[in-house]
């Protein structure tokens, strides 16, 4: 800790307790943030009032090429790039702006949040990995989240032909809960 | 040829407009340029205005602001009624991938 300055720390601190609020997972934390592991559960436990969790963390590409995840993975993707392409952000900012941003838009459209933050952050760092790759629908010419390998040459985003039943997980749900 | 009261709706129009752009950028530079789909260069000049230059500028005949979707696509997105929140979130996709011209 010598030589470290205290108003860097203060501001470290508050962007791990802005990411916790948000439900950045401790692994996460540990990569994005300079603070040590154990200030970190500290922190947490403060803030949650209970030990983080310590399972993995979801590793799977595929998750966000199913149908619904992967229109909110796309609306993520959409704004994290329009604000790393117009402002000068830190990775870690660019990240909580944006994903302040996409959860704005789904209480303004009454959508249930898909995307955690956890899920975004993968999300990103798949896109920098290049496991996962953007691109354009060839009907509405938006921008979506596919596989590296997919072929896109005629690439037709999920929203413009949606697969039978797709969006019907809900309906599906609530004759459930009416049934029991 | 416009009537008085037209022009004193632009005014307000405008000013209300440039107030609340500033209030946006002030409180948060990038996610205020992200909602009005403005580049760095527009936003600092936004930024510094003072009250009485907003004032000058809003009080011309100019419109400030305009329709900032000229795709035929969002618009059938936006102004359609079934599955709202659906065609909400595809609207939404095409227009955060619009970046301002100047960017």
């Amino acid at each position: 800790m010598r030589g470290k300055s205290v108003v860097a720390d203060a501001r470290d601190v508050a962007r791990a307790t802005e990411l916790i609020e948000l439900g950045m997972r401790l692994q996460m934390l540990e990569s994005e943030t300079p603070l040590s592991r154990e200030r970190l559960t500290k922190l947490y436990k403060e803030l949650k009032g209970k030990s983080p969790p310590k399972g993995m963390l979801p590793f799977s590409t595929d998750w966000f090429v199913t149908w619904m995840p992967n229109v909110h993975a796309s609306l993520f993707a959409a704004i994290h790039h329009h604000l790393i392409k117009t402002s000068a952000l830190d990775d870690i900012d660019a990240l909580i702006k944006a994903y302040r941003l996409y959860l704005e838009q789904c209480r303004a459209l009454g959508l249930d949040v898909e995307l955690s933050i956890t899920r975004a952050w993968r999300l990103l760092r798949f896109l920098d990995a290049r496991m996962l790759k953007i691109a354009p629908c060839t009907c509405c010419r938006g921008e979506f989240v596919v596989r590296d390998y997919d072929l896109t040459r005629n690439y037709v985003c999920g929203l413009c032909s949606p697969p039978s039943r797709a969006g019907r997980r809900r309906a599906a749900d609530e004759e459930l809960a009416a049934a029991a | 040829m416009i009537d008085e009261s037209m022009l004193a709706e632009i005014r307000e129009a405008n000013l209300t407009y440039l107030i609340l752009a500033q209030r946006m950028l002030r409180a948060d530079r990038a996610q205020g340029m992200f909602r009005l789909g403005i580049g760095e260069d527009v936003a600092t000049i936004v930024e510094t205005l003072s009250t009485a230059q907003m004032i000058k500028i809003a009080s011309t005949s100019f419109l400030m602001c305009k329709l900032r979707f000229d795709d035929r696509m969002v618009w059938d997105l936006i102004t359609g009624h079934d599955e709202l929140a659906m065609k909400g979130a595809h609207a939404a996709i095409l227009l955060a991938r619009a970046l301002p011209e100047a960017a």
